[in-house]
């Protein structure tokens, strides 16, 4: 829609004429308070404005549109006949005309020329509402990113929560395990000195009674050890602090335990250098015992065993990695000729209470291999075996050489 | 003295199997041994062989209360656990006792043990007979 500002009638109808003809829409007012009245009610994309008026001219019209924030947009075409020197046009420019026009006019130029404001001026309503639009998604993204940094924070918090409750739990099952544990033994202890003390002063005529007894003692010595065993399995869970570690040092401690069965099982055991790591001692001594404990047991009938400990530095943490003195991590293998198992129970064999062999004939309780994978999952590491039945088996460990 | 009353029958076994000329009398935690201890008729031991956990009253707590009395200051007092655990050694020692034994396994480990304590001298051996 364009408004007609113009005093003299004539110079309107004509003015209107030519815009019909190109059917463009148009108001008239024929003062510049009448002009500026209309103006706040309606919407205008262009004004062609006479600049000679009675009362208020055209470039006070033009200065008072273009002090408000509404209005200030509107392009503002001068249309004169009287004024066409130049200080009149430039004061039209100043005063926010977008062009200035003298009479004559020919029709087809202005028409041109309306055309080009008109298709401006939508152009650049246009581009103010896309501004807009930009400027809302950015309030609705930064309200979206607001509310999902508080939600992150709410989670985390949540998070905390879950975490310190699990925590305690933990350590609340650790005590648990251990009182029972404990408490467990005090009993079972009991049963024994008795049936022991019964042994060994009434049962000495008697052989069916004294089998019976001695199976009795052996049963409550397994249990004793499994208790053992599970109590060391609970506290392996309490926080230690790791620190330098010379696993040589440990190995050696653990194969002077082993003395006594080595001599009496003609074991040979030969051992390579071993690094230096950053761990908890007496856990790689726990692991080392286990591992060693179960060459040594696991051994065939006829055959003295031979252990085999040897080390790598390797890149990566992956069993197949390869050799790189500047390397993180170890690989220890503990390799035997005993009586192995079927790698189809390589998932079984480090779960705990998981016993592949006959009780009968090898003794354990299960919890051996449970707790070795415990100790190299406290220290980041990994462990699995290989074995052929009936030949041997390795056992494999990666340990990080310092925490990562 | 232990609140545990197998372990009593078994500790008195033994210790009559060690040397069967020993008077003993038991209690079953702290109070009742202090209480035993005080009464007027009661006689001094030469030895005291004290549980560490008890209920009321626990071994160490009772050896304070021993070792605060002149008339009982002067018994040896030896105490026993099931546990090993060294921070309750250090303050039994701390306090006065004279020995610290972990209960044995075997009763006939812990009669060995009693012939041994009892065949050797003790330090402040009270002078009163029984």
């Amino acid at each position: 829609m364009i408004l007609i500002v113009d005093d003299i009638r004539a110079n309107i109808v004509a003015l209107k004429k030519i815009l019909e003809l190109h059917s463009l829409e148009c108001d008239a007012v024929t003062s510049g308070e009448e002009a500026l009245k209309i103006i706040l009610k309606k919407d205008y994309s262009l004004i062609i404005m006479d600049v000679q008026m009675p009362g208020m001219d055209g470039f006070e019209v033009a200065e008072t549109l273009a002090g408000s924030n509404r209005t200030k947009d509107i392009p503002v075409l001068f249309l004169s006949a009287i004024n066409k020197e130049k200080k009149y046009i430039s004061r039209g420019y100043e005063t926010g005309g977008v062009d200035y026009i003298t009479k004559p006019v020919d029709p087809d130029l202005l028409i041109l020329k309306v055309k080009t404001f008109l298709k401006l001026y939508e152009q650049q309503k246009e581009l103010k509402n896309i501004r807009d639009l930009l400027s809302k998604e950015i309030d609705i993204r930064k309200e979206a990113q607001q509310n999902l940094e508080i939600k992150v924070i709410e989670r985390t918090k949540e998070l905390v929560k879950k975490n310190e409750e699990l925590e305690l739990r933990n350590h609340e099952l650790q005590q648990f395990s251990w009182v029972v544990s404990h408490d467990l033994k005090e009993p079972l202890r009991k049963i024994e000195i008795f049936i022991k003390l019964i042994r060994e002063n009434y049962l000495k005529e008697d052989p069916k009674a004294l089998d019976y007894v001695n199976r009795t003692i052996n049963a409550s010595e397994r249990m004793n050890k499994l208790i053992t065993d599970l109590l060391e399995y609970s506290r392996l869970s309490s926080d230690v602090v790791p620190k330098k570690t010379n696993l040589n040092e440990i190995l050696s401690e653990v194969l002077s335990d082993f003395d006594y069965l080595v001599e009496e099982k003609s074991a040979v055991i030969k051992v390579e250098d071993l690094p230096v790591i950053i761990g908890i001692a007496s856990q790689l001594r726990q692991l080392f015992q286990n591992l060693i404990g179960n060459s040594l047991k696991f051994s065939k009938q006829n055959l003295p065993p031979e252990i085999e400990i040897s080390a790598e530095i390797i890149a990566e943490k992956d069993f197949e990695s390869e050799v790189s003195p500047s390397g993180k991590f170890c690989r220890i293998t503990v390799k035997d000729n005993g009586i192995g198992f079927d790698e189809k129970y390589l998932s079984k064999i480090f779960i705990i209470f998981q016993s592949l062999n006959d009780r009968n004939a090898y003794e354990g309780t299960g919890i051996g291999l449970a707790i070795a994978k415990k100790i190299v999952e406290k220290h980041d590491g990994l462990i699995t075996a290989k074995s052929q039945f009936g030949v041997g088996s390795s056992f494999i460990i990666i340990l990080p050489l310092s925490p990562i | 003295m232990d609140d545990d009353y197998d372990d009593q029958l078994l500790f008195k076994d033994a210790l009559a199997e060690a040397d069967d000329t020993i008077l003993y009398f038991s209690a079953n935690n702290g109070i009742d041994a202090l209480e035993k201890l005080h009464s007027e008729n009661s006689l001094i031991p030469d030895l005291v062989f004290m549980d560490v956990n008890m209920p009321k009253m626990n071994g160490i707590d009772c050896l304070k209360e021993i070792k605060k009395s002149e008339k009982l200051k002067p018994i040896p007092i030896m105490m026993y656990s099931t546990s090993s655990f060294s921070e309750y050694q250090k303050e039994c020692f701390e306090n006065g006792a004279i020995g610290y034994i972990v209960k044995p396994d075997d009763y006939w480990q812990l009669c060995n043990k009693l012939k041994d304590i009892l065949s050797s001298e003790l330090p402040n051996k009270t002078t009163q007979p029984l």
